[in-house]
């Protein structure tokens, strides 16, 4: 009797809130103009707890309802969903919309181009575009790192504790926003030869014949299994500082070079952080700050400039960098305090003073020598 | 009478069971909320009318966003014609019946290879050769090749064929050699998915130009698939007219043709059905033939269709979500659309659940679990709802479907 009782009162409260319209309740705030701006994000498949760039945009996200915005986020479940989830949160009534990842790009350039949506700023993370006549839509911010630069800092640094001088990169798929990274990687491997005239080979990449390791399954940015065994045929070649440029699937990596007690570099948070267990591996991540774009993205379309325009984020402006070398977790420190050197710190300074005053670039160093 | 009593009949166990899965759902949705599990202890009474509050929150979402909203109905009649405000009234529904297309052609495949005893798990794997299929033929025949017609007609053809002849290899070695279908099919579908990743990065007829990533050309360049809405920003096309077609003939083929009742019994007893004369290796690979074509069909007018471009993943989950609607919609065409549609309307109406109350899209895959669950345990949905009918007490009934060898 008691069951039935409930789920009559379900049946109609069910009903009352399909009739009632939204319940959802906006929080008071200090800025009343805010609480009427809502920005949404629609994310990649891995959602906003995948400890990697989806959940970089997330937290930019928190920050901006913390600021008081109102905000909304859809989750893909597959690539099917990315046309709906966007439309969805067009007729929520989103203000501005962001779509996390380099694959939402052909459902979101059609809504963008859509004269129904002139008025609703829009945003892609990872990738920047601009049209065929030269100009970027009116209603949209591409916002894109120069990753390569903040990887090329993490590879010098790789180079400086390798005692094979043999360092590794591979990536998901070969997306630009993957490879712009293995780019830096080997850059950053021929700049620490080429300095030091120590000979380092890179495993993984060749920037020039844009050839390398992938990872060809179906799900290349969800695969543990082969981020262990491709970390394990790194090692086997003599590797002992890898770059994994995938997903989750770098989860399976970390482990397996910390079970070697070798090392690693992550990328796009502080994985350090966002992955303690992995910590003593983890000698540094080449950081994407999307949190910060998406922020500065959205305060910009809520002051009236919708768009027209790329970001790009360099070591210059911040938005790239690699995590913090004054660490004080002893899982770090006990590894890698004596590896790294206050002589290489005040190397790998010195070059990102160089990449950001432009006297080294990153596409001069693709080759040896 | 007898018809009404009958649906009526059909339709109990599965109505229930959404009942009682929705309700399951909902103590869930109550549970995911640290601050009310908290709110239980200090203020039970005002906990659990939150936690009724956020459910209904939840449900009232996900029925606004599966139909639409009441408000937006209510301004679109209030315009008149107002073009953009209709579209974005009836948008929900709209994509709700887009999201269920795919899984009623592959709900349906997997139907007739049910019916005749063959658990046919590669309905993910057969759709995405028709996919891939269907790509080659809009490639081929497309941008003015032939007139649209024709070109919409060979992306169908092509389809069918691709997904017959994947569906082939394993009704033939089930059938010449009694390998089990179900693990052939779930090989076959691993197979598929990485053979359109190859294709895809390697051929130079099917890659988008100067990509290095595995997706096709676009291919609304080379067929647009006429919508069936007088509003093109509407995205539902042809394809499920189609769908509703197939079922038909479906529906007629094994209920009305002489093979269909051939393959329908040797689904209900082999040793029976050779006994009478019909072939059993001819009925299993003809069913295959039948299930795969279907299925191919539905993958040759998604991708061109709706998802306008082939890409490794294609498939998603619609093999195995379109078991389960196979199974809830008891193996008959005209229950494997409405559950399919069922479905449809829930994926959709999750996506408005997860943005206006934060609730995971996973619980709907949990809700989804919940009905197939109960639907497969007759018995336990009726002990929950103390079923007042006595008719299905203490007789609990199968799903109909006859599934294995």
């Amino acid at each position: 009797m008691k069951t039935r009782m409930f789920a009559l009162l379900t049946v109609l409260a069910l009903l009352a809130a399909a009739c009632g319209g939204s319940t959802a309740s906006p929080s008071a705030s200090a800025d009343a103009g805010k609480a009427e701006y809502k920005a949404c994000l629609s994310l990649d498949t891995g959602g906003p707890t995948d400890k990697n760039f989806n959940q970089s945009a997330y937290e930019g996200l928190m920050a901006l309802k913390e600021e008081g915005f109102a905000v909304a986020f859809t989750t893909a479940e597959n690539p099917q969903s990315y046309a709906p989830n966007i439309q969805s949160l067009i007729d929520q009534g989103c203000n501005t919309v962001i779509a996390v990842g380099y694959n939402q790009g052909n459902d979101l350039k059609a809504v963008v181009q859509d004269p129904a949506n002139a008025d609703i700023a829009f945003g892609w993370v990872d990738a920047t575009w601009t049209l065929d006549d030269g100009t970027v839509p009116a209603n949209f911010t591409g916002i894109d790192f120069q990753i390569d630069q903040a990887s090329m800092l993490a590879a010098y640094l790789a180079a400086g504790i390798s005692s094979t001088h043999t360092i590794a990169v591979y990536g998901g798929q070969p997306y630009p926003g993957v490879t712009r990274f293995m780019d830096g990687w080997v850059a950053g491997a021929n700049y620490y030869a080429k300095e030091k005239g120590v000979p380092t080979t890179v495993l993984g990449w060749d920037p020039v014949a844009k050839t390398g390791v992938f990872n060809e399954s179906t799900n290349p940015f969800g695969d543990i299994v082969f981020g262990k065994t491709q970390a394990e045929s790194f090692l086997g070649s003599n590797a002992d500082v890898v770059h994994p440029v995938a997903g989750t699937t770098s989860n399976g990596t970390y482990e397996a070079m910390l079970a070697a007690g070798k090392y690693s570099v992550g990328v796009d948070l502080d994985q350090c952080i966002s992955l303690p267990e992995y910590c003593g591996t983890l000698l540094t991540s080449a950081q994407k700050n999307i949190g910060a774009a998406v922020i500065a993205t959205v305060n910009g379309n809520y002051e009236g400039n919708k768009g027209g325009t790329n970001y790009v984020g360099t070591l210059a402006n911040g938005g790239v960098q690699i995590a913090t070398l004054d660490r004080t977790e002893s899982a770090w420190t006990s590894v890698f305090g004596s590896l790294v050197t206050a002589e290489l710190k005040a190397e790998v300074e010195a070059l990102k003073a160089k990449i950001i005053d432009g006297s080294v670039k990153v596409s001069d160093f693709f080759t040896a020598n | 009478m007898t018809l009404l009593r009958r649906i009526a009949h059909d339709l109990k166990l599965p109505l229930l069971s959404m009942l009682v899965a929705f309700i399951v759902g909902g103590v869930f949705i109550f549970l995911t909320d640290i601050e009310m599990i908290r709110g239980l202890v200090s203020n039970p009474l005002g906990a659990i009318g939150a936690g009724l509050g956020r459910v209904a929150a939840a449900y009232g979402a996900l029925l606004r966003g599966a139909f639409g909203d009441p408000t937006t109905y209510a301004n679109a009649f209030a315009s008149g014609g107002d073009i953009k405000l209709w579209t974005r009234a009836v948008r929900p529904v709209v994509e709700s019946i887009v999201a269920s297309v795919p899984l009623i052609f592959v709900g349906l495949g997997v139907s007739v290879a049910f019916r005749t005893g063959i658990f046919n798990i590669g309905g993910a794997g057969q759709f995405a050769i028709g996919a891939l299929g269907g790509t080659t033929a809009a490639l081929l025949f497309g941008a003015g090749v032939t007139p649209v017609p024709i070109a919409i007609l060979l992306i169908m053809i092509f389809g069918i064929i691709g997904g017959a002849a994947w569906a082939f290899i394993p009704g033939f070695l089930k059938a010449r050699v009694g390998a089990s279908e179900v693990i052939t099919t779930i090989m076959l579908n691993s197979i598929a998915s990485q053979l359109i990743f190859f294709i895809v990065m390697n051929s130079e007829f099917i890659q988008q130009e100067q990509r290095l990533q595995p997706v096709s050309k676009e291919l609304s360049k080379y067929v647009d698939i006429p919508g069936i809405l007088p509003i093109e920003a509407l995205r539902l096309d042809i394809a499920f007219p189609i769908a509703l077609i197939t079922a038909a003939v479906v529906s007629w083929f094994l209920f009305r043709s002489t093979r269909g009742f051939e393959l329908r019994t040797a689904g209900l007893n082999l040793a029976a059905a050779k006994y009478a004369g019909i072939g059993a290796s001819s009925s299993i690979i003809t069913a295959m033939l039948i299930s795969g074509g279907i299925s191919g069909l539905g993958g040759s007018l998604v991708v061109v269709g709706m998802a306008k471009q082939l890409a490794p993943g294609i498939e998603g989950s619609v093999g195995f979500t379109a078991i389960a609607i196979a199974l809830v919609g008891r193996t008959k065409p005209s229950g494997v659309v409405a559950t399919a549609l069922v479905f449809g309307f829930l994926q959709q109406g999750g996506r408005l659940m997860q943005i206006e109350t934060i609730i995971p899209i996973e619980m709907l895959l949990f809700v989804q679990a919940l009905v197939i669950a109960f639907i497969a345990a007759p018995g336990l949905t009726m002990q929950i709802l103390k079923n007042p009918f006595s008719g299905l007490r203490g007789r609990p009934r199968q799903a109909k479907a006859k599934v294995g060898s």
